[in-house]
């Protein structure tokens, strides 16, 4: 669905990701990792072309993402962003309703079936309830599932989502990540995601990335990649693998070590 | 029904006020009179209706809709409530064209002539100065904008003071902005009905660049394209409405902000409701410019502050959340 041929990212004096080759299926879920400003923000704008990468290129579909239009673009690949507007003018509805653009073929404002998937997203980020209030009034968190109930209404075939469970409390974390493996398993979506929380990658990804910050990076099957030695030498911090109930989890070891710079 | 709320308020508060620029004046007419020259009937009443005081209604309120929906635009296109048409020059421009022309003793189509020429040119050099490797940048658009007017009117300034007396009083015409010689703006009416059938139309395109340009384009926006057709919408508004009647202030920065202290902030509503509002407070302003201190005519620019101002205020002091 979402290929990436050669993508190399720079910094001024600094490579970030070297020749990187990837193929996104219909699907699977990929927990994209690394410590801050190793190029995971960035190169998921270069994957949702938002962002041109210095090599390599992006194709959806098999057409190049800068050959095609950007709203035909967005009807099939969306994105959260890492930040997100915290001002906007009208209700939550309004701005989950924004999501629908890209599917707006008229100027006499939404059809009957744009309202409907627009509450069905509120509903599925649990803001029925807030639907009629001031966007700008929200908590921050609340205002974090209008900005993904946005997305899911957007209805892509690709969801791209930059550090998802920022400001979310620990049940709506939990219920975004049924929502997505909702998504992916029953509509076939592909879902990448930005994380910082390895319970989450390791519960509900199957597929991993992870990014060295220095042109290294390196993908496969969770299981193979969420290894407490490669993802310590990615965090540079020692972790370790715990069987809580049958469930394998990686925490940081309790002994603190400042990362080396 | 409350869909239709809005633009019922709008057009009627139009209606008002277009009436009003009608009935008032030296010759003070009746609304039943106004009325039966409406109707077709020939009179001294209608000559004064349709030969004098139309063609000044319609320009002013072909200008200050211009202004308004200029603002609307500059507004979008900077993500920043505080933009202004006059903020990257082109009133400047057009002044200083016209400037040129008056002291160099050409008459009045030449004035105009140079005026376009003078908006056009900050315009394009505004536009280049901001737009690079193609793309706009926000930043790079208003520093040089605002540059670029502090040159135009120090330039302004000093033709000003360089001017013969004479020539001084046709001048201050383009600065102040005034009526008295308005013609009947058949191709301003016509750029502002398509300006705000453009904000009808692209006005959902316009909300989604609120989220900031990065979003807009995830969510199908063509960005570039969408800023560069609002920085040549509020430029060509803003050149229209000034060199038909000259550079007045207020209206373009403070008509979409009434509007939003109203309840209207989409732009498919925000950018036809400015046009609307901003005509009407010219035509008042303008009304009132010409009639409060006969048989002395004030310059309209005067009156859009002093009218304006205290609207605005009382409309912030009701609403408590609204400066936010």
């Amino acid at each position: 669905m979402l290929r990436a041929e050669g993508i190399s990212l720079h910094l001024p004096g600094r490579s970030l990701v070297r020749a990187l080759d990837l193929e996104l299926r219909p699907g699977e879920r990929w927990a994209l990792l690394g410590m801050n400003g190793a190029g995971k923000s960035t190169l998921l704008q270069v994957l949702a072309g938002l962002r041109a990468p210095e090599e390599g290129a992006v194709a959806l579909n098999g057409t190049p993402l800068g050959e095609q239009p950007r709203k035909m673009i967005a009807r099939r690949l969306g994105v959260l962003l890492q930040e997100e507007p915290r001002e906007y003018w009208g209700s939550v509805y309004d701005y989950v309703m924004l999501g629908r653009y890209p599917h707006a073929r008229n100027l006499f404002g939404p059809t009957a079936a744009d309202r409907e998937i627009a509450l069905a997203a509120l509903a599925a980020l649990d803001l029925a309830s807030l639907a009629a209030r001031a966007y700008r009034s929200l908590s921050g968190g609340e205002r974090q599932r209008a900005r993904i109930a946005a997305l899911i209404a957007q209805e892509p075939d690709a969801l791209l989502l930059d550090e998802p469970l920022q400001h979310l409390d620990l049940a709506h974390q939990v219920a975004l990540f049924e929502e997505l493996v909702a998504h992916s398993t029953r509509r076939g979506a592909l879902v990448v995601v930005v994380l910082h929380d390895l319970l989450f990658a390791t519960r509900y990804c199957d597929r991993a990335l992870l990014l060295y910050g220095d042109g290294r990076h390196l993908h496969g099957p969770v299981r193979e990649i969420c290894t407490p030695e490669r993802l310590g030498q990615l965090y540079r911090f020692p972790l370790q693998a715990h069987d809580l109930a049958g469930e394998r989890v990686l925490l940081p070891s309790r002994a603190p070590r400042v990362p080396r710079v | 029904m409350r869909r239709w709320l809005h633009p019922l308020l709008f057009v009627s508060i139009a209606a008002a006020c277009v009436a009003l620029g009608l009935v008032v004046g030296s010759v003070q007419l009746g609304l039943e009179e106004l009325l039966s020259v409406l109707r077709g009937r020939d009179s001294l009443a209608a000559d004064i209706v349709w030969r004098l005081r139309a063609p000044r209604v319609a320009a002013a309120f072909c200008a200050g809709g211009l202004l308004a929906t200029a603002g609307a635009f500059m507004q979008a296109l900077l993500r920043n409530p505080l933009a202004d048409p006059y903020l990257f020059g082109v009133s400047g421009g057009a002044a200083l064209g016209a400037l040129v022309a008056i002291a160099l003793g050409l008459g009045t189509l030449w004035s105009a002539v140079f005026g376009f020429g003078g908006a056009a040119t900050v315009a394009l050099v505004v536009a280049a100065l901001a737009f690079r490797a193609g793309d706009w940048n926000p930043y790079r658009l208003l520093l040089s904008g605002v540059v670029v007017a502090a040159g135009l009117n120090a330039s302004i300034s000093l033709l000003l003071i360089l001017a013969p007396g004479a020539a001084v009083k046709g001048m201050l015409f383009w600065l102040m902005g005034d009526f008295s010689h308005s013609r009947t703006p058949v191709a301003e009416a016509l750029l502002l009905a398509a300006l705000a059938l453009f904000g009808i139309a692209r006005g959902q395109a316009i909300n989604v660049l609120g989220l900031g340009r990065m979003k807009a384009a995830s969510l199908g926006v063509e960005v570039t394209r969408l800023e560069s057709l609002l920085y040549v919408c509020a430029a060509g508004a803003t050149t229209a409405a000034v060199l038909l009647g000259g550079a007045i202030g207020f209206i373009g920065l403070i008509v979409p902000h009434l509007c939003r202290l109203l309840g209207v902030h989409d732009y498919r509503a925000l950018v036809p409701m400015s046009a609307l509002l901003g005509g009407s407070l010219l035509v008042l302003a303008d009304t009132a410019a010409r009639s409060l201190w006969a048989p002395i005519q004030l310059p309209a620019g005067i009156l859009t502050a002093l009218i304006g101002v205290p609207v605005l205020l009382l409309l912030i002091s009701a609403r408590p959340d609204a400066a936010r």
